[in-house]
């Protein structure tokens, strides 16, 4: 803060708080140690001498989600990994963000129609800076957290309403941000554009709001159908196993209704 | 145990593993090709050719099991090596869409991950095997075998439910 040099004698600043809070986590992000393929060898040279994200407040990896700002999601995240790194997101407090860096991370990659390969981060955790790039290079990284120092500096602590979801192509236009509509049916190539969405080219996916919901987040989920099966078979089965028991069933549906 | 290996130049090796292996019942064909014995046995007879294998011939490693889905039959090759040069590979065919062959975990315990990676990508039962779990995919709600020729990509199948 170059106003304090201008002070001579102890004096007093009236800023706002979230000035205050904002100017104090964005210059310290501590990222989580946490590397999943080969981006991650482009973050530790990001993190070495030559490029020294220590500028940036960036440089120390944080050894436990805990301590830990910025989730860094360096590499291709396969379903099963999907598990733990939300885990591992959980664990994390608040205020906490997450930069998806390289292909794999925004969209499955190269490994798109990989029968265990995760079809970008975002579908487990919000993410709030996509750096594109296989791999990026360290600057890109650099422009990433540097982008992400931005986002933290807009950020406003009460009585606000959290900006919406939004897709910024190259032109700058503002699109609305539906990840479902990005996703579904992708590999298999059937994806329809929808009316009016141009094709992205992916630079930017800004402004997060709050964690989705339980069961975007869940990688154990049981499709609907399934769970009503599993639901009718535990019935038919207590049906058949006490006869002096329908009281009580008649009861929970009740309930149930 | 001390690990020990077996004596001899890798010609006089091979011939003794060939000769060895031939004495058994069920093989359908051996030969030596390139400095490998090639063997082919009925299903049923892989454990007993590998028990000889190691007890009799004392070829002490396992390295590898690999799977071929030939639509309708599934190949599998267990390559042995004695680590000394010589290798010994023993093909057996699977008939059958839903296969199933005896475990070789109680002679080369290294099987036991092997035989839960074919199972787990290819679907083969091994019975006996004293903990069949997949080793690569997820245990829950994916209950399909990635490698086989039948399985396509369906981001619905795979992914429902994460978005």
């Amino acid at each position: 803060m170059g106003v304090m040099q201008q002070f001579n004698e102890p004096n007093l600043i009236t800023t706002s708080t979230d000035k205050l809070f904002n100017w104090a986590r964005k210059n310290s992000l501590w990222p989580l140690q946490f590397g999943l393929a080969c981006c991650a060898i482009e973050m530790m040279s990001t993190g070495m001498a030559h490029n020294d994200l220590d500028r940036f407040g960036a440089g120390f990896f944080a050894a436990s989600p805990r301590q830990a700002d910025v989730m860094i999601v360096s590499g291709t995240v396969s379903t099963k990994m999907a598990e733990r790194m939300t885990r591992l997101y959980e664990q994390m407090p608040e205020p906490k963000w997450v930069i998806a860096m390289g292909a794999c991370a925004i969209s499955g990659g190269p490994f798109l129609d990989g029968y265990s390969v995760l079809m970008g981060a975002d579908r487990v955790i919000p993410v709030d800076v996509y750096v594109p790039g296989c791999p990026p290079r360290p600057e890109a990284l650099i422009f990433g957290i540097m982008t992400l120092q931005k986002k933290i500096e807009r950020d406003q602590q009460v009585g606000y309403e959290r900006p919406r979801p939004a897709l910024v192509d190259e032109d700058g236009t503002i699109n609305e941000y539906l990840p479902e509509r990005e996703y579904t049916g992708i590999s298999e190539g059937k994806a329809p554009r929808l009316e009016g969405i141009r094709p992205l080219k992916r630079t930017y996916v800004f402004e997060r709001e709050g964690m989705p919901p339980a069961a975007q987040t869940d990688v154990g989920w049981i499709p609907p159908e399934v769970k009503k099966r599993l639901k009718e078979e535990a019935a038919e089965a207590e049906e058949k196993g006490e006869a002096g028991g329908e009281t009580d069933k008649a009861a929970q549906q009740e309930e149930n209704a | 145990m001390a690990l020990t290996l077996p004596e001899g130049d890798l010609q006089s090796r091979l011939e003794r593993y060939l000769e060895g292996l031939d004495n058994r019942q069920g093989l359908e064909g051996s030969e030596i090709v390139d400095g490998v014995v090639r063997i082919v046995a009925k299903k049923d007879d892989v454990p007993a050719v590998l028990a000889t294998a190691r007890q009799t011939l004392g070829i002490p490693h396992l390295s590898f099991i690999t799977v071929v889905d030939r639509e309708g039959a599934f190949e599998l090759t267990y390559e042995l090596i004695d680590l000394r040069g010589a290798t010994v590979r023993v093909k057996t065919t699977i008939e059958g869409d839903e296969p199933v062959i005896g475990t070789v975990t109680g002679v080369y315990p290294t099987a036991n991950w092997h035989e839960r990676e074919a199972y787990d990508m290819f679907g083969i039962a091994f019975a006996g095997h004293p903990d069949l779990r997949r080793t690569y995919m997820w245990q829950d709600h994916f209950d399909h075998h990635p490698l086989l020729k039948s399985f396509e990509i369906s981001t619905k199948r795979t992914f429902e439910g994460l978005r």
